[in-house]
């Protein structure tokens, strides 16, 4: 007896592609929204102000 | 570094000068405060650990900062950041090619604390797949689609054609695909048979 093995997938049709590329790009967008209104650490802006300070009396 | 609005100022002593150094420093300091947030998010996406992150976050700033005579007023500062960025992330990535790697992600940081759990649960999802894509897809695909820069301002801060960056892009996105729509098709409202194809597409390597 054959065996039945599952048939490859069709190749996505192209509105089928955008709308997947849509979706990835709106999820992808969302990922990086979020991680960006994350609070940055008080230590990394801190840090510019001491380097700002650092180089203010003629260290140029 | 001479920010544009004043670099039609023409010092006559070097007190004046040293006040223009100071207001430039200033506004320049305030361009980059704007941009740190998605240059944090940027570098958590890349290196997909806080810790990391923000070491390169803090590294990126430094150079900035020291080099910020050599940044030319009136051009893209978010670029230029972004720039330093990446060239900070491959330097730490080829010191890291000694040390031993965190295999099984033991020590992998969480990418932070949300309110809802189904949210955070995406943003797992997110960050784990594209840790799985490799560094030059996961730049390019970053830099277009995440960080709403053009192909050309792509192409500018990797080194390399507009051309390769496009198709780098593309393959990322092919494989970003695969890899979540393997662990769920619904959370794209995908039908199944479109689950059923990507799933059934070869990954392409490079």
């Amino acid at each position: 007896m054959k065996k039945i093995t599952a048939l490859p997938a069709a190749p996505l049709a192209f509105a089928d592609q955008k709308a997947v590329e849509q979706a990835l790009s709106q999820k992808l967008k969302h990922y990086y929204d979020q991680m960006a209104q994350q609070e940055v650490p008080k230590h990394l802006l801190d840090l510019l102000d001491e380097l700002d300070a650092a180089s203010k009396p003629d260290k140029r | 570094m001479r920010h544009p609005n004043r670099t039609s100022v023409k010092p006559c002593h070097a007190a004046h000068e040293q006040a223009i150094t100071i207001m430039d420093d200033r506004l320049f300091k305030q361009d980059m405060i704007a941009v740190v947030p998605k240059l944090r998010a940027f570098a958590i996406s890349l290196t997909g650990k806080s810790h990391q992150a923000d070491d390169l976050l803090q590294e990126t700033l430094m150079k900035a900062w020291a080099h910020r005579d050599s940044f030319q007023p009136g051009t893209n500062i978010k670029a230029w950041l972004y720039t330093i960025l990446r060239n900070e992330f491959y330097t730490a990535i080829r010191k890291r090619k000694r040390e031993v790697e965190d295999v099984d992600g033991k020590h992998a940081e969480r990418v932070g604390v949300l309110p809802a759990q189904d949210s955070y649960l995406d943003l797992v999802d997110m960050q784990k797949a594209l840790q799985l894509l490799p560094p030059d897809q996961r730049e390019a695909l970053l830099l277009v689609a995440a960080s709403d820069m053009s192909y050309e301002e792509a192409a500018v801060i990797c080194k390399v054609a507009v051309g390769t960056i496009k198709s780098r892009v593309n393959r990322a996105r092919e494989r970003l695909s695969h890899i979540l729509q393997s662990n769920s098709a619904a959370d794209f409202g995908a039908a199944p048979s479109m689950h059923a194809a990507l799933v059934a597409k070869p990954l392409v390597n490079g």
